[in-house]
């Protein structure tokens, strides 16, 4: 081991020499005895070692143990995963009607809530749902919307009416009545 | 899937018999390896780093368990029993049986991280570079611990290559 390729041979046996280096060494070895006889016999060894550890092959059933648990770990995440949706769906439906009251323009609870003074709107005289009343001098409009069912009327009622401008003549009205005049035709 | 199981199983089951030398703790800890492996497949991004990729995870659990609680004590039987049947009579074929045998003894018989470390290197083909990545030691560690492995399988097995290669031996 004078020679400054044998100082390689362990990096050699390690495969840590580049590839120009490892030639190198393959050229040392043709006029190396020692190192060529450490490479032969390191060579045995890990064909032997290699053959030894071939024979393991592990226990019966193992691989399909595994891909049984990959599956059911795949069944559950598909579960959970639509579990998941159907749950997102039932909560946007239910929470729907209440999410449509947050957005449908109400009746300013200051004006609503004082006492009854005169012009009362009764929207459903025989099944009186929903009434507001507002004082004499109150600036409100009250908009019907288009609606497509019939047994159903929905009613806008808008304060600080005095600049608002309806866009026919025919919604102009402040003020509504009768409960036979909110029913579509 | 089943041809990626086929191929790295047994593979991962060899490595996890040298981590553990327990074969019920091998069978465990490569079903745990695979489970984790599923969990985190996203983070494998290129094929052809699978079988580092899991190896080092089988490493990485093998390390927390023995964070967790004492190792089996138990070490494998010296051979198993395919590898070397005892009541064949002792033919050639029988002696090569023996020889393998003898070769998985003296793996076996190293320190843990030196077996460890001449198996995926001899075994597994793996550089230093990734045995050291895998096991989560420096590369000088690795080499050291390579070249001690090394020479301790071939002085175990020194007599036996110069019963079956008696030309190359004479070489040196």
């Amino acid at each position: 081991v004078n020679e400054p390729h044998c100082n390689k041979l362990e990096d050699y046996l390690d495969g840590a020499l580049p590839q120009s280096k490892r030639l190198a060494f393959g050229e040392h070895l043709a006029i190396c005895s020692a190192c060529a006889a450490a490479v032969h016999e390191h060579e045995q060894v890990m064909y032997l070692l290699r053959r030894a550890v071939e024979t393991e092959t592990g226990p019966t059933g193992l691989i399909q143990r595994i891909e049984g648990q990959w599956r059911i770990r795949k069944r559950r995440r598909l579960l959970w995963a639509s579990g998941a949706a159907a749950s997102l769906l039932v909560l946007c439906l239910t929470s729907w009607p209440a999410w449509r009251g947050a957005l449908t323009p109400r009746v300013s609870r200051s004006i609503a809530d004082k006492p009854i003074t005169g012009n009362s709107l009764a929207f459903y005289p025989s099944r009186p749902d929903v009434q507001a009343t507002f004082p004499p001098d109150a600036h409100v409009i009250a908009v019907r919307p288009r609606s497509h069912r019939a047994n159903v009327t929905v009613v806008w009622v808008y304060t600080g009416a005095e600049n608002y401008r309806a866009p026919t003549p025919s919604r102009k009205t402040p003020t509504i009545h009768s409960e036979r005049s909110f029913h579509e035709p | 899937v089943s041809d990626l199981l086929t191929e790295y199983v047994p593979r991962v089951y060899r490595f996890a018999r040298r981590l553990t030398s327990d074969a019920h703790a091998a069978e465990d800890l490569t079903q745990e390896t695979f489970l984790r492996a599923w969990r985190h497949r996203a983070r494998l991004r290129h094929q052809r780093s699978a079988r580092v990729w899991l190896f080092t995870i089988a490493a990485n659990l093998w390390r927390d368990q023995l964070r967790r609680r004492k190792p089996p004590a138990a070490r494998p039987a010296r051979l198993d029993d395919q590898v070397c049947a005892p009541a064949h009579p002792p033919d050639r074929d029988l002696c090569r049986q023996e020889d393998v045998a003898r070769a998985l003894d003296a793996l076996e018989a190293l320190p843990d991280r030196q077996r460890q470390v001449l198996y995926l290197n001899a075994c597994e083909s793996l550089s230093v570079v990734e045995i050291a990545h895998v096991l989560g030691i420096t590369v000088e560690a690795t080499k050291a611990s390579l070249s001690l492995g090394r020479k301790k399988v071939q002085a175990e097995l020194r007599d036996l290559f110069e019963e079956l290669y008696p030309r190359a031996n004479q070489k040196s």
